[in-house]
């Protein structure tokens, strides 16, 4: 089954947009605060990985085999969406070549397309506790780097730090809506079910 | 659930903790500073002979320290916070060391801004703390090559603040015999007792 053009192409750009975070200039750039590497990087890339999934029947269909429930791609994303918000990955990210290169690999594999894969697959429970889940790690995220009196990445100033916390403060209390609003409209409505069920 | 998704869930779920066990030493660090601290603690790492000039505007290296451990704080003197706080920290060692004289400890500041850091700015931060030349050294590296091996060797962090000065690891570090076997943090208040006990 041959790819579209169009989303042949739109899988070059994303595939260059991860990969691009490699090059010097490129990394420096989105590395240079901690609100661009965590806030626009990270999720950037976990999108390109999840686009992927959406868009690919031959990777659909390996999945299928390989992990037909999601169960095993949401340990596999939960394990590295941790191991990513770690202070140290991040710090390792910025002066670590090897860890940099981890990165761009395994947030778009590892975290973005597994999670695409375990949100696909999942009923609305699973991903009621997902989304729940991401929200809680947003929330305690971003109290702990705006209320920590000390710096907790070496590479990031502790003011940059604490603009972080407040930023993901800001994601939680705006994912604490749109869950809100997901779980009243949303799945639980008998139309919207997957047809698995 | 079919058998072959549960021990997928397993393994991968053995995997990944691993993966995270293997990143934070043991669920023991979860920042940079303190992974350095527990890597140091597991396995002491080399450090090269460093070339300094002190306060006096000599030059002198590690290994003239032969016969002591090294107590090594990395310090700015133009500094407004963190260093003056350690100046005094070291201010209250040194008292310590009078204390005891046996302790072969040796006090040793070392500048991480050398271009502006010179011999005149040395002395006056260690008057500044009062400290005796006997007992404790504040130096900067003899040339930049040396400041890229120090900030290499003891795996420092050290970048520029908004305001023209720097933000750097607080850590003290033990070094004997070209060893750096231990991190510690400067508010400790094990450091007396380690002093005593020879390091």
């Amino acid at each position: 089954m041959a790819a579209e053009p169009s989303q042949g192409a739109a899988r070059t750009i994303l595939l260059a947009i991860s990969v691009a975070g490699l090059f010097p200039p490129v990394a420096a750039l989105f590395e240079a605060s901690m609100r661009s590497h965590l806030l626009v990087q990270m999720p950037l890339l976990a999108f390109c990985g999840g686009y992927w999934v959406y868009r690919s029947p031959r990777l659909k269909r390996w999945l299928e085999r390989v992990d037909p429930s999601g169960y095993i791609a949401l340990v596999v994303g939960s394990g590295w969406f941790i191991y990513w918000m770690l202070p140290i990955s991040l710090d390792l990210a910025t002066f670590d070549p090897a860890i940099r290169l981890l990165k761009i690999v395994t947030v778009p594999v590892c975290v973005g397309a597994a999670l695409t894969w375990s949100w696909l697959r999942l009923g609305p429970i699973g991903r009621g506790v997902m989304l729940l889940e991401a929200w809680a790690i947003l929330g305690r995220l971003g109290w702990v780097y705006l209320i920590s009196p000390v710096q907790l990445c070496s590479n990031y100033l502790i003011g940059d730090q604490q603009r972080t916390g407040s930023l993901l403060l800001g994601a939680a209390l705006i994912s604490a809506v749109g869950i809100a609003l997901w779980a009243v409209f949303g799945p639980f409505r008998k139309s919207h079910r997957t047809e698995r069920e | 659930m079919s058998p072959r998704t549960a021990i997928g869930i397993v393994l991968a779920g053995g995997l990944v903790t691993a993966l995270l066990w293997q990143r934070t030493a043991g669920f023991s660090a979860f920042t940079y500073e303190t992974w350095r601290r527990v890597e140091v603690a597991r396995e002491p790492a080399p450090v090269s002979d460093w070339r300094l000039q002190d306060a006096q505007g000599d030059f002198v290296r590690l290994s003239e320290w032969r016969d002591e451990t090294l107590l090594v704080g990395f310090i700015y003197t133009s500094c407004p916070s963190v260093c003056v706080a350690i100046g005094s920290r070291y201010q209250q060692l040194q008292r310590t060391l009078q204390a005891n004289p046996s302790a072969d400890v040796h006090l040793l500041s070392i500048s991480i801004d050398p271009d502006r850091d010179t011999p005149e700015h040395l002395a006056e931060y260690r008057r500044r703390h009062a400290g005796l030349q006997s007992s404790w050294t504040v130096a900067r590296p003899a040339d930049a090559q040396v400041l890229g091996d120090m900030i290499r060797e003891t795996g420092l962090r050290v970048i520029p603040d908004q305001l023209g000065g720097f933000s750097h690891s607080e850590s003290l570090h033990w070094i004997r015999d070209g060893q750096l076997l231990r991190i510690s943090d400067w508010r400790d208040p094990e450091l007396e007792k380690m002093i005593t006990d020879g390091g």
